[in-house]
């Protein structure tokens, strides 16, 4: 197949096109948790190939090459995993059209059905993504997908396996842990996260273009793919549509029970004689639940004359924590983070290195953008402002990108967590907490160079 | 021996009737906007510090009002995609890996086009037209359009386009609803660009708000023989 495929190549070598960059992110961070750099380098260099060998056919690979360096590290300099050189695949996939309204995909893809930005509740197949600035999650998962499409109307069938075990963040194993522990795990370095599980999901989508309205409605199954639940039903509805400059979006997920992740109370203040005595942390009471839950976001955004967009999304989350809830793990992830760390698993491929990661802990969110391109011809002014509307703790960002030539973009971001209202959030120790700003860095500066070619 | 100079007469006549608005705007449309095409083109956005930034992209407009485009340089653009279906536009990204949906009147990459002026040449759907003269240009009729809803890209056009050919496009005026004029063009370098389809290649935007930027839309290539099933212009396509 691989030979057939550069045979055709090799005679007609304009199917082929490859473009990508070269990214170097510098980030200088005021650093509040035992084991975070203060100053980090990123290098990215990034490939994105796109073969045509047949008119119907086309083979499509995203991947990046990640050199990372951390310093200043918090609490003496060590060696951190996670800053460690790595590959990811964002995307490899063989894309086949038999017939006009019939397509077959197999490969690793991001496919996003749902219309929300920063967040996307439907999403159950994708590493997650920075809600300040979206455009920086590529990375997709592994799957199968058959699709019926027409002119006013879509059916997108997908199976997909989760990559179980991966080595530079190339996958060794889809959907069944081996039965073998890593070496890491063998040394105690990292959880052990065999299991007699299959990690896969079924998802499926209507897309309808009704009324100059995007609507889609999909139904997803899935077996501890990138949450907790196992043999799960869900159902999602997204809706899309512009009003002149103005665009309205909304996308909901139906669901029963929760994957939401409660702390043991009693083991707060000694997790030590929880561990010896069997007690388990932390816990997911509600998988097998049968209450009904449901997670959504709605947003605008204006474009105006000049340029610039304003964003405005709210979006609940259904499997947040109420007040006391929040206070029980705040509590652990400020004290123990790598015992919560241990007592979760880490199962989620993280994807794409973000510049802001988040897991929301509570309910109600609300993300605040703006963006205005070509001020001054060359400059681009960011301004995003994520906001727990629980207790108004904020993450900001101001971000400004010139672009002197049109393949070189200069880009300087601050990032700053805002406590929000004391009363509202959560003591410990003495400090006080919002969720935005539980986070293990403070204020943060970033310098980034990208060079297209 | 009379009758030759009488036909004349009649002739002469007759090519002195103004034609019906509708019969104008319609050839317009036909020469700007034929019913399905391929073209390779050039947009280059001259901005107010003297600089220019240059778009290179592939053009497909299907039956009914559907259109593409993929744009292919610069690098830092490469895959972006804009899908037109009726009112309704969506842009791909691919360093999102998904589409989103897009106003009208937005800017099409930061030029002085919008994205109607480049995806939608249909005039007849979206503006009621009135024909005039301009003493000052004594071979063209003057098209005077008012949008008809709120989704048209602008709310008023001023069109003046030749008698002979009629519909050729020559300049346009493009304005607000309180009058304000946002921009201006000037079409040129009529082309033959084969199976009878007769147009200018060049159209050169001027922004009248920001008056020393200006963009030019350059056609290298038009295919008016150049048809595409229907599902090349489904979101599920963009990014292919």
């Amino acid at each position: 197949m691989t030979s057939l495929v550069l045979l055709l190549l090799a005679h007609n070598p304009s199917l082929v096109t490859t473009t990508g960059y070269l990214d170097s992110r510098t980030q200088v961070a005021e650093t509040k948790a035992d084991g975070t750099p203060a100053v980090t380098e990123l290098v990215e260099g990034n490939v994105q190939l796109k073969l045509t060998p047949h008119e119907r056919v086309t083979v499509q690979v995203d991947a990046s090459l990640f050199w990372q360096g951390a310093w200043w590290i918090h609490g003496g300099d060590r060696d951190l995993p996670q800053y460690r050189p790595s590959i990811v695949l964002s995307e490899a996939y063989v894309d086949v059209t038999p017939q006009d309204s019939v397509r077959v995909l197999v490969g690793k893809k991001r496919i996003v059905w749902g219309s929300g930005l920063a967040f996307n509740p439907t999403d159950l197949l994708n590493p997650p993504k920075d809600p300040t600035d979206p455009t920086f999650q590529r990375a997709g998962a592994w799957l199968g997908l058959l699709e019926f499409p027409f002119e006013k109307v879509t059916l997108s069938l997908a199976a997909a396996g989760k990559a179980t075990r991966s080595y530079a963040g190339l996958p060794t194993a889809l959907v069944v842990v081996p039965d073998q522990p890593t070496f890491e795990a063998t040394q105690g370095w990292v959880p052990d996260l065999r299991d007699d599980e299959a990690h896969w999901a079924f998802t499926s989508r209507l897309y309808l273009l009704v009324a100059d309205t995007d609507v889609t409605v999909s139904y997803a199954y899935t077996n501890v793919f990138n949450d907790a639940f196992p043999n799960k039903s869900r159902a999602g509805l997204s809706l899309s549509r512009t009003f002149g400059g103005l665009e309205a979006h909304g996308e909901a997920l139906f669901q029963t029970g929760s994957a939401r992740v409660d702390v043991t109370r009693s083991c707060i203040n000694q997790p030590q004689v929880c561990f010896l005595q069997g007690v388990p942390i932390a816990t997911r009471p509600d998988l097998d639940a049968t209450y009904f839950n449901l997670s959504a976001l709605a947003g605008l955004r204006y474009f105006f004359e000049d340029g610039g967009i304003l964003t405005g999304e709210y979006f609940f989350n259904g499997d947040g924590h109420d007040a006391e809830g929040f206070k029980d793990v705040a509590y652990m992830v400020k004290r123990y983070p790598a015992q919560v760390q241990a007592a979760l698993g880490a199962s989620q491929d993280p994807g794409t290195p973000q510049k802001f990661a988040f897991t929301p802990l509570r309910r109600h969110y609300a993300v605040l953008s703006y963006l205005k391109p070509q001020l001054f011809d060359d400059w681009t002014v960011m301004l995003s402002l994520l906001t727990g509307l629980e207790d108004l703790s904020m993450q900001a960002l101001a971000q400004v990108t010139w672009a002197p030539w049109e393949w070189l973009n200069l880009t300087a971001a601050v990032y700053v967590p805002l406590p929000g209202v004391p009363d509202w959030g959560v003591t410990i120790d003495g400090a006080q907490y919002g969720e935005l700003t539980l986070n293990p860095f403070g204020t943060r500066v970033l310098f980034q160079a990208r060079v297209y070619y | 021996m009379t009758s030759l100079p009488l036909a004349l007469l009649a002739a002469a006549a007759l090519a002195a009737e103004p034609p019906s608005a509708a019969d104008a705007l319609k050839a317009y449309d036909a020469i700007m906007g034929p019913p399905h095409f391929k073209a390779t083109a050039r947009m280059t956005a001259h901005r107010d510090d003297g600089t220019t930034r240059s778009y290179k992209m592939t053009l497909l407009k299907g039956d009914g009002d559907k259109s593409r485009v993929w744009f292919e340089e610069p690098a830092a653009v490469r895959g972006q995609e804009i899908l037109r279906n009726g009112e309704n536009l969506w842009v791909y990204m691919p360093n999102l890996k998904r589409s989103m949906r897009l106003a009208s009147r937005d800017s099409f990459q930061g030029g002085d086009f919008n994205n109607a002026d480049i995806l939608r040449s249909d005039y007849q759907l979206d503006y009621t037209a009135e024909l005039a003269e301009d003493p000052a240009a004594p071979d063209a009729w003057v098209l005077k359009l008012k949008a008809k809803t709120s989704d048209a890209s602008y709310d008023a056009i001023k069109l003046w386009v030749a008698k002979k050919p009629l519909g050729m496009p020559v300049k346009g005026e493009y304005y607000t609803a309180s009058g304000k004029m946002l921009r201006s063009a000037a079409f040129a370098d009529v082309k033959d660009f084969g199976n009878g389809l007769k147009r200018p290649a060049r159209v050169t935007m001027r922004n009248e708000v920001a008056t020393q930027r200006y963009s030019e839309l350059v056609f290298d290539a038009l295919d008016v023989t150049a048809t595409a099933p229907d599902a090349r212009f489904t979101l599920t396509d963009l990014g292919r």
